[in-house]
């Protein structure tokens, strides 16, 4: 498990570390070019009634909130971030699955426990492209930025990363090497630390 | 600069300018043989040049011709390592690491504006006074280590398709060292000149042999303590195997104490060498005592709070075995001694580079399954990797990890220049030989590769 405290957000970006390796970051496969599925398992230990960020898909910012009352979903289709609002999904201290499935050319599927709750048709648009995306947990930007961080507390249980039926990063956060955790496919498509 | 804007810049003279022909030098004084980067091989250095002028030891007529090809848009031959690097991989060779060096591309537009038989100061400069050396590595040789001179003179050379080692063709070539005791015409050329080079170095380093074994090491220790303030903005570099005796490595550590924590110098660095760990580093590294290493490496690191140890470790085919446990000894040292004051941040590196001569040692030797460990030491490198370096932090930078993810480039691109049976053939020679001369048990040391060497004796 991987317990991140407010204010010590994590992120899955590993090519962020060295120019050349791994030889096919996983984050890459988020630039919005490639259909991809992300599956996160992670229990909320945060009951404020502040804003919480659950995830961030950055920089072109797609993720999701628990806010005061609702939660939101967020998606960035390359012109704007949409937003969309749903009821109170994630309870705190309760373990919850979010999946975050992306078809090229085609939409969004946003599930939570398994039950679909958004779909966005995006025909002739993709998310929002990056030459090197990535997802910072627990914070909704960089702590040096200072604004729109949303800090939280969350454990995370499981993260997947699918394109194309491959799992190209899978963690269950027991193995951690240098505030870096191990991922179990050997891409070292790893979560570290920022 | 980023290492794909300085690329830009050298290919916008020619593709094959490399601003290391100017700005660096490594003289061989014991043979009088120099080069400028250790890529090209040594070329000899005419004493006829050097009594006109002791610069030649860095701007010999020879280094100019080639600089004039890179002036001209041209790759010179003698550079095809970095050629190999750029045409076979989507890294970045050295020719663009070695010009980044600031020392460097501070100095580009008047190397891109200037003549080619204009003579250029260097600014960083390696010297070897004397191949005196209480090792004999495996894959070194008489002109960098006297033990290697008299394992020759007694044995031969070894029986290999090159018979390696070979110490006639030295002679022949006019490249045998000097001994300790003979007096040497290049190191007095470089007396007569080091007043004036001193005055505008920006780095100056001294290799060996084991330097710590040759007096104008410590001739050039003293000379910076009593004329420091000629050049207090001096990086001074020593390299060291860490396994000199203790009088020796006592008076070296009471000097770097007076010069480093009397701002002498700019920085002092301390350069050694392992690519392996235990026995089967002693084994490629031999006179090494693997554990007198790391006490004297931590030794350093502890009395001298501001020193950076780089360990330049020759990646070969007898280092792939433990190079993931060099990879977790040196994280060690680098949480251990990190503090806010080293020179370089970091308190070891550790800077990997393929050999490539002898080639019976080289990683493209093996079997796909052992090169298959190279990638595993590079995956561990990066897990102990750090985005920025700071003195609050520690693990491996990306040229760390880079370095070691070439290596297995190197070694899964195999060109078909590479004569991979013929060079198995000479490997196994050469150990049996090796073997033989030193006492040693190659499939003992190494029983991962017991299979690879019964299959290439029989083959």
């Amino acid at each position: 498990m991987l317990e991140i405290r407010k204010g010590n957000p994590w992120i899955f970006w590993p090519s962020s570390i060295c120019d050349t390796f791994p030889l096919d970051p996983a984050n890459k496969k988020l630039n919005g070019k490639f259909s991809f599925t992300l599956d996160i398992d992670f229990t909320l230990l945060d009951d404020t009634e502040c804003k919480k960020t659950i995830f961030s898909l950055l920089p072109m910012y797609s993720g999701y909130d628990c806010d005061k009352g609702c939660d939101i979903f967020l998606y960035n289709d390359g012109e704007k971030t949409h937003t969309k609002v749903l009821p109170n999904l994630v309870h705190p201290n309760k373990k919850t699955n979010i999946k975050f499935k992306y078809i090229y050319n085609k939409g969004i599927e946003f599930s939570v426990d398994n039950n679909i709750q958004v779909r966005v048709e995006m025909k002739n648009k993709t998310l929002g492209y990056s030459e090197s995306p990535h997802i910072i947990f627990g914070a909704g930007n960089f702590p040096k930025n200072n604004f729109n961080l949303n800090y939280t507390d969350i454990d995370l249980h499981e993260f997947k990363l699918t394109v194309n039926d491959e799992i190209l990063s899978h963690h269950t956060f027991e193995k951690f090497i240098h505030d870096k955790s191990f991922d179990l496919t050997e891409n070292c498509n790893f979560i570290h630390k920022i | 600069m980023t290492s794909r804007e300085v690329k830009d810049k050298l290919d916008g003279v020619g593709c094959g300018m490399c601003l290391a022909k100017w700005t660096q030098v490594t003289m061989h004084l014991s043979t009088g043989m120099t080069h400028s980067c250790h890529h090209p091989a040594p070329h000899k250095i005419p004493l006829r040049e050097i009594r006109r002028n002791p610069s030649a030891l860095h701007n010999t007529r020879f280094k100019k011709m080639k600089r004039k090809e890179m002036l001209e848009g041209k790759r010179p031959d003698e550079c095809n390592y970095c050629w190999n690097v750029e045409d076979n991989s989507d890294s970045f060779s050295d020719r663009v690491f070695k010009s980044s060096e600031p020392w460097s591309i501070d100095s580009f537009d008047e190397i891109a504006n200037s003549s080619w038989k204009t003579d250029f100061n260097p600014k960083y400069v390696e010297v070897s006074f004397s191949n005196t050396c209480n090792f004999k590595c495996a894959y070194c040789g008489p002109q960098y280590s006297s033990k290697w001179v008299e394992e020759i003179e007694k044995h031969g050379p070894y029986k290999t398709s090159t018979n390696f080692n070979q110490i006639d063709s030295l002679r022949e070539r006019d490249e045998m060292p000097f001994k300790q005791n003979e007096e040497n015409p290049y190191v007095e050329a470089f007396w007569e000149w080091w007043p004036d080079l001193y005055k505008d170095l920006h780095t100056f380093r001294i290799t060996g042999g084991e330097p710590l074994l040759s007096k104008d090491t410590f001739k050039v220790l003293e000379y910076i303590r009593d004329n420091w303030e000629d050049n207090p903005n001096l990086s001074l570099a020593i390299n060291t195997n860490m396994n000199v005796p203790t009088k020796l490595m006592e008076k070296f550590i009471t000097l770097c104490n007076d010069l480093s924590n009397n701002n002498k110098v700019r920085e002092l660095i301390i350069f050694t060498s392992v690519e392996g760990t235990n026995k089967q580093a002693e084994y490629t590294r031999f006179g090494l005592n693997y554990e007198t290493f790391w006490k004297n490496v931590d030794r350093f690191l502890t009395e001298l709070p501001k020193i950076t140890v780089n360990i330049m470790a020759t990646f070969n085919a007898l280092s792939v075995f433990t190079y993931g446990e060099l990879i977790d000894k040196v994280f060690e040292m680098k949480k251990k001694h990190q503090n806010n004051q080293r020179y370089w941040v970091s308190a070891i590196q550790l800077d990997t580079a393929y050999l490539r001569w002898p080639s019976h040692l080289s990683v493209q030797i093996l079997d796909d399954e052992h090169k298959q460990l190279i990638l595993k030491s590079a995956e561990k490198a990066l897990y102990y990797g750090i985005k920025t370096y700071k003195h609050d932090n520690y693990g491996f930078s990306n040229v760390e990890i880079q370095k070691i993810k070439r290596i297995y480039d190197y070694a899964v691109g195999v060109s078909v220049l590479f004569d991979v049976k013929k060079n198995r053939k000479d490997f196994i020679k050469f150990v049996d030989e090796y073997d033989q001369r030193r006492g040693t048990n190659f499939v003992e040391t190494f029983p991962q590769l017991k299979e690879f060497y019964v299959r290439n004796k029989k083959g």
